[in-house]
C-alpha cells in the first residue's frame, strides 16, 4: 500500500517537475558550415487582437533565441516569425519587417540583419514555421536582452514595418517563453 | 462677427426648436452622444431615455467594439425582454473617435449597447447614476516623463545600463558601481506606460567603443547589463521664439547614403503624388518602406516628407517624433532649419490646457462633420384569444435625425458649435403626434494656452456629478497638468424632447486630480438643485478611476445633504490575467429613483409641484421624496476565455434586490420585488462558415419574485459580399409564473440586412415577437407582434482624415 502511494507520489512529483522545468534548447550541427547553433526549445509568442478586420484574428509574432558558434566565435540572434490568422494578411508587416521590442524599460529598436544563412555561417535557418505562410526574419541581439527575456519582466512589440499599426498599440504576450530563455541562456551565455 | 452670427444662428435654431417640442409618448432608448477630451483621455458618454441598468460589458478594457449588457428599466414602457429595433446615435463630433453606437435587443433578453471605435482603444467603463447613461473614459497615451537626476546624460550619447528596477537606488549604489568601473555613474528615471524605472547608469560617453570598453568590464558585476544609444527621449518644450535643439545621434553607426535605387525612386514619387491627392495613408505606408532602407541616397527627402505626412494628418506626435529624428540624423543638412521651425510650431501647439469638444483632433482652420438619417418603422401587434381578438398598429413613423458639427482650430483659440436633433413624423391615425427631439445645441470656446473653456446651450454631462443632459452654461478650467476645475449652472433635462424648465436650475463644481504616473484620476464635486422654490437636490461625491494594463477599477459614490442619504454607490472592476482570462466585477447599491423632491409627485394625483405644497408641509414633502425612493442593490461577477484563436466563451452571474416603498401621503405602499438571481453564458466564434462571419450562441436562467425564465439565442452576422452584410436572430424563452406556474412561451426572430458604402449605410430590418401564454381557465392567449424598418445614413465630413 505504502509502496503504491509512493509510486503515485513519485509519478506525480515527476510529471510536476516536467511542466515546471524547460527543455533544454536545441542544439544542432550544421554539417555545411561545421557551425553549431542552440535554438530556444519555445519561442515568445506575442499577438495583437484585429477585430476591426475579423473577430478573434489575430497578427503574432514568434521570437526564438538562436545562438551560432562559429569555430568558438559566438553571435546571438532573435529568430522572428510573422504570420496573421486575419485573412489576406499574411506580410503585415512587410518583406523586412523591423521590430521594436520593449522588455521592462528598455526599448529596443532591431532592424533585419539582412544576410543570408551562408552569410551568418549557416547552409540554412533549422527553424520550421509555426504557422502556414509565416515570414522568416533574423535579427542580431545582445546577451543582455536575451537574459531580459529570460527573466519576468514585461515584454512588448511593434512590428514597426506595419503600416496600418497605430501608434501606441502594442503586441502583448499570447504565450510566455521566459522559461525557454531561461535554459538556453543557461546552456549558451552562462556555460563558459 | 462670422463667429457671432453662427453662435446666434446655432442657439436659436437649438433652444428655440427645443422651446416648440410637444412632448409624446416615447419612442427612443438611445438620446444622445457626447465627446469630451482632454489631453490624455476622452470621454464618451451616452444617455438613455429611460433607465437601463449596467449588467456587465465585454470585452473588459480594451478591443474596437464595446458590448454592455442592459435590463430595460420599468420607465422604458417595455417588457424586460421586449423586441424593438435596432436604435442608432449618429456620431458626429465623434468621428475620429467612434464609428456607430447602436442599441438592440439582447440575445438572452434585456438590451445590448454596441459602441464600435475607429480602432482598437483602451477604456473604462462606468454607469451613470440614476441609470440613465454611461460614460466611457478612452485612455490616451501620455508622452513619456523624463526626468534626469543631475544632467548628466545628453541625449544622443552612448550609456551603459547596468541595472534597472522599479525601486530608487541606495545613494550608495552610483559611487560603488563608479569606483568598480572607473567611469562616470548615474542614476535616471523614465515613465514607461505610468511605472517609474530608476536606472543605474554608467556615462555618457561619446564614442561607442569607449561605451562597450565599459559594458564588456561592467557584465561581470551586471550581468544584464546593455548598451544605450539615444535612448532618452528630449527634453520639455522651449520657451516662446526659442527653437528647439535636437543634439545630433552618432553618424558614424549609420551607413553611407549613397546607393541608388530605381524601385525606391518609384516609391518615393508615388508618394510625392499621393501626399498632392491628400492620400496621407498611402504616402506614410510608402514613406515609411523607403526610409527603412538606410543606406538610400534620397533617404533625406523621404524623411522629411514622411514628418510633413504625419503633420498633414493630424498626427501631430508621430509628425514630431519624424522630424526629431531627422534632426537626429542631419543637424546640418539643407532642410535642417525649417524642419526645427516645423518642430518648434508642432510643440506650440501640444501645449498643456487644450480642449475641445471633438475628438482631439488636431487639425488647424476649419472643419465639419455631419450625420443624416430617415427610417421607416411600422409595428404591428396582433392579439387572440378564445374571448378576443384585436389588432393593433402601435407605430407607424418616419424618423429623421440630423447632427452637425463645425469647429475651428487656431493658433491660441479653439471654436466649436453643435446642434444635434430629430424629428419623428407620426403617421397613425390617432397616434401620440410628431415628436421633435434636441439632443445638443451648444457653442464652445476654447483658450489652449490657459486651459480655459466655456461651453452654453443644450449639452451633456461634461463633468462629474452631472447626470443626463442640461440646458445651461459650463466652464473648465485646466489649472495644472493633474489638476482642473469645473463649473456649471442650468436647467437640468428631463427629456430632449422638451424644451428649456426654467423652474428646476442647478449649479455644480467640481474638481478633476489626475497622477498619470499611478494610474489614478478622481473628479470631487458639489451640487445644489432647485425645484419649484424648493431644495431639490444637494449632493457631494466624488468618481475615482484607475487604469493599468490588464486591470482597471471604477468607483463612484454620491451623498445627498439634504436627504443626509446615499444616493448611489458603485464600483467596478475588470481584470485580465496572463493567461487570458477576463474578470469583472460591478458591485453598487443607489436610490432608485435618485433622491429628488420631485419624487414626492410619484403616485400623486397631480402632475403640478405647486398643489402638493397646499396639501403638504416642506417637511412631509421631503419625507414623500424619501418614501418614494426605493433601494436597489446589484451584484454582478462576469469572467470571459478566448476558445482558440477564433472563438470567445463568458459567463456572467447577477443578482439585483429592488425594496419595496412605505405607504405615505396617500400613495400605497409598493413591495419589493425580492431577490433577482440570473445567470448566463454566452459562445462567440466567427470564420465558421466563411471569413468575417460571425456566430454566437447564449444561454440564461434567471429567477426571481416574478418567476422564472429561461432563454435561449442565436445570432449570426454573415459578409455576403464585400459591402452587403446579413445579421440573423432567433431566441426563445420560457416563463413561468411564480404565482400559478403557468407557462408562458415566446419566440423571437429577427432579419436584418445592411449595405455599406464608406460611411454610409442601407439598412432593412424585419422582426417578430410571438407569445403564447397558458391561461389559468384552460386554453391560451396569443400575443403576436411584428415590427419593419427601412432606412439610410448619411455621413458628411467637410475634414475626416
Amino acid at each position: 500500500m505504502m509502496r503504491r502511494y509512493a509510486r503515485w507520489r513519485l509519478a506525480w512529483l515527476i510529471l510536476v517537475g516536467a511542466v515546471c522545468v524547460a527543455a533544454p534548447p536545441r542544439e544542432i550541427l550544421d554539417r555545411g558550415t561545421g557551425a553549431t547553433l542552440h535554438v530556444s526549445e519555445r519561442p515568445w509568442v506575442l499577438a495583437l487582437e484585429q477585430p476591426q478586420l475579423a473577430a478573434h484574428a489575430r497578427d503574432y509574432v514568434a521570437l526564438y533565441a538562436v545562438e551560432i558558434d562559429t569555430s568558438g566565435r559566438r553571435s546571438y540572434h532573435l529568430a522572428a516569425f510573422f504570420w496573421s490568422t486575419v485573412p489576406g494578411r499574411d506580410r503585415y508587416a512587410g518583406d523586412h519587417p523591423s521590430l521594436t521590442l520593449q522588455v521592462d524599460d528598455r526599448q529596443l529598436r532591431l532592424d533585419p540583419l539582412g544576410k543570408s544563412p551562408q552569410d551568418a555561417g549557416v547552409s540554412r535557418w533549422p527553424l520550421a514555421p509555426p504557422a502556414r505562410g509565416a515570414l522568416l526574419t533574423i535579427y542580431e541581439v545582445d546577451t543582455a536582452l536575451l537574459r531580459q527575456l529570460a527573466g519576468n519582466g514585461r515584454v512588448r512589440a511593434r512590428p514597426e514595418s506595419d503600416p496600418t499599426l497605430p501608434p501606441d498599440l502594442w503586441f502583448e504576450p499570447w504565450r510566455s517563453g521566459n522559461r525557454a530563455f531561461a535554459a538556453f541562456v543557461a546552456a549558451t551565455v552562462d556555460a563558459d | 462677427m462670422r463667429c457671432r452670427v453662427l453662435v446666434q444662428l446655432v442657439l436659436a435654431t437649438g433652444l428655440g426648436a427645443a422651446s416648440m417640442a410637444s412632448p409624446a409618448q416615447s419612442t427612443r432608448l438611445l438620446d444622445a452622444a457626447a465627446v469630451s477630451d482632454r489631453d490624455d483621455h476622452l470621454d464618451l458618454s451616452v444617455d438613455f431615455s429611460c433607465s437601463l441598468r449596467y449588467q456587465s460589458h465585454t470585452p473588459t478594457s480594451e478591443g474596437d467594439e464595446l458590448h454592455v449588457q442592459l435590463a430595460i428599466g420599468p420607465d422604458c414602457s417595455l417588457p424586460p425582454n421586449a423586441q424593438f429595433p435596432v436604435d442608432r446615435l449618429l456620431p458626429a463630433g465623434t468621428a475620429d473617435l467612434v464609428r456607430s453606437i447602436e442599441l438592440q435587443p439582447g440575445l438572452t433578453g434585456g438590451a445590448e449597447l454596441i459602441i464600435r471605435w475607429n480602432r482598437i482603444e483602451k477604456f473604462v467603463l462606468a454607469p451613470a447614476a440614476g441609470m440613465r447613461g454611461l460614460r466611457v473614459r478612452v485612455q490616451r497615451t501620455v508622452a513619456q516623463r523624463v526626468v534626469v537626476d543631475d544632467s548628466a546624460q545628453v541625449p544622443g550619447s552612448y550609456a551603459v545600463n547596468l541595472e534597472s528596477r522599479q525601486q530608487p537606488f541606495d545613494p550608495l549604489d552610483a559611487p560603488k558601481a563608479g569606483a568598480l568601473l572607473s567611469a562616470p555613474v548615474f542614476v535616471s528615471e523614465r515613465v514607461v506606460d505610468g511605472q517609474t524605472w530608476y536606472r543605474l547608469r554608467a556615462g555618457p560617453f561619446t564614442s561607442r567603443r569607449e561605451a562597450e570598453q565599459v559594458l564588456r568590464e561592467a557584465r561581470e558585476r551586471y550581468p544584464g547589463a546593455w548598451l544605450g544609444i539615444d535612448d532618452e527621449p528630449p527634453a520639455e518644450p522651449l520657451a516662446d521664439g526659442e527653437l528647439a535643439p535636437v543634439p545630433p545621434g552618432p553618424a558614424g553607426t549609420r551607413p553611407a547614403e549613397t546607393r541608388e535605387d530605381a524601385a525606391l525612386d518609384r516609391l518615393l514619387d508615388e508618394a510625392r503624388q499621393a501626399l498632392r491627392a491628400r492620400r496621407f495613408d498611402d504616402a506614410v505606408a510608402r514613406l515609411t518602406q523607403v526610409i527603412a532602407s538606410q543606406d538610400y541616397v534620397h533617404r533625406i527627402d523621404a524623411a522629411e516628407l514622411l514628418g510633413l505626412a504625419r503633420e498633414r494628418k493630424g498626427q501631430l506626435a508621430q509628425a514630431k517624433a519624424v522630424y526629431e529624428d531627422f534632426l537626429r540624423r542631419y543637424p546640418d543638412g539643407p532642410a535642417a532649419q525649417r524642419i526645427r521651425q516645423r518642430l518648434q510650431t508642432l510643440r506650440m501647439a501640444g501645449l498643456p490646457g487644450r480642449r475641445g469638444s471633438g475628438s482631439g483632433a488636431d487639425r488647424v482652420g476649419w472643419s465639419g462633420y455631419g450625420n443624416a438619417s430617415q427610417f421607416y418603422r411600422r409595428d404591428d401587434s396582433r392579439l387572440s384569444s378564445d374571448a378576443l381578438s384585436r389588432n393593433l398598429t402601435t407605430q407607424n413613423a418616419l424618423l429623421t435625425d440630423v447632427d452637425g458639427l463645425v469647429r475651428h482650430r487656431g493658433e491660441q483659440y479653439d471654436f466649436a458649435a453643435r446642434a444635434s436633433m430629430g424629428y419623428a413624423k407620426d403617421l397613425l391615425q390617432f397616434g401620440p403626434g410628431d415628436q421633435l427631439r434636441v439632443s445638443s445645441a451648444f457653442v464652445e470656446v476654447n483658450d489652449r494656452s490657459r486651459g480655459l473653456g466655456a461651453r452654453l446651450g443644450r449639452q451633456s454631462r461634461g463633468m462629474a456629478g452631472l447626470n443626463g443632459a442640461f440646458d445651461g452654461l459650463l466652464g473648465t478650467w485646466q489649472w495644472r497638468q493633474n489638476v482642473g476645475f469645473n463649473a456649471a449652472v442650468g436647467m437640468p433635462v428631463e427629456s430632449t424632447r422638451d424644451g428649456i424648465h426654467a423652474d428646476r436650475k442647478f449649479v455644480a463644481v467640481a474638481t478633476d486630480l489626475a497622477s498619470a504616473r499611478l494610474g489614478w484620476d478622481t473628479a470631487f464635486y458639489a451640487l445644489a438643485q432647485q425645484y419649484g422654490g424648493m431644495v431639490d437636490r444637494r449632493s457631494i461625491g466624488f468618481e475615482s478611476r484607475y487604469l493599468r494594463a490588464g486591470r482597471t477599477l471604477f468607483a463612484m459614490a454620491d451623498y445627498d445633504l439634504h436627504f443626509g442619504a446615499l444616493n448611489n454607490v458603485t464600483v467596478l472592476g475588470t481584470l485580465l490575467t496572463e493567461s487570458r482570462w477576463a474578470f469583472n466585477l460591478d458591485a453598487g447599491r443607489q436610490k432608485s429613483p435618485l433622491l429628488s423632491i420631485r419624487n414626492a409627485l410619484i403616485g400623486q394625483p397631480t402632475l403640478v409641484f405647486d398643489d402638493l405644497t397646499t396639501q403638504f408641509t416642506p417637511d412631509e414633502i421631503d419625507q414623500l421624496a424619501r418614501d418614494r425612493s426605493a433601494s436597489l442593490t446589484q451584484l454582478g461577477l462576469g469572467a470571459a476565455h478566448p476558445l482558440g484563436d477564433r472563438g470567445q466563451w463568458t459567463l456572467n452571474l447577477l443578482s439585483t434586490d429592488l425594496s419595496g416603498t412605505p405607504a405615505s401621503g396617500g400613495v400605497a405602499a409598493v413591495p419589493g420585488l425580492g431577490r433577482d438571481s440570473s445567470i448566463s453564458t454566452e459562445f462567440m466564434i466567427n470564420g465558421l462558415l466563411r471569413a468575417g462571419d460571425t456566430h454566437s450562441l447564449a444561454l440564461r436562467y434567471q429567477d426571481g419574485g416574478t418567476g422564472r425564465v429561461a432563454s435561449i439565442g442565436v445570432g449570426s452576422r454573415l459578409l455576403l459580399a464585400q459591402s452587403w452584410r446579413l445579421t440573423s436572430r432567433l431566441r426563445l424563452d420560457r416563463h413561468t409564473q411564480q404565482t400559478d406556474g403557468s407557462d408562458e412561451w415566446v419566440y423571437v426572430p429577427s432579419l436584418r440586412l445592411d449595405y455599406q458604402h464608406g460611411h454610409n449605410v442601407i439598412e432593412l430590418e424585419a422582426g417578430a415577437e410571438l407569445d403564447r401564454k397558458a391561461l389559468n381557465a384552460g386554453g391560451s392567449e396569443d400575443t403576436n407582434r411584428f415590427f419593419f424598418s427601412l432606412g439610410y445614413r448619411l455621413t458628411l465630413d467637410a475634414g475626416r482624415r
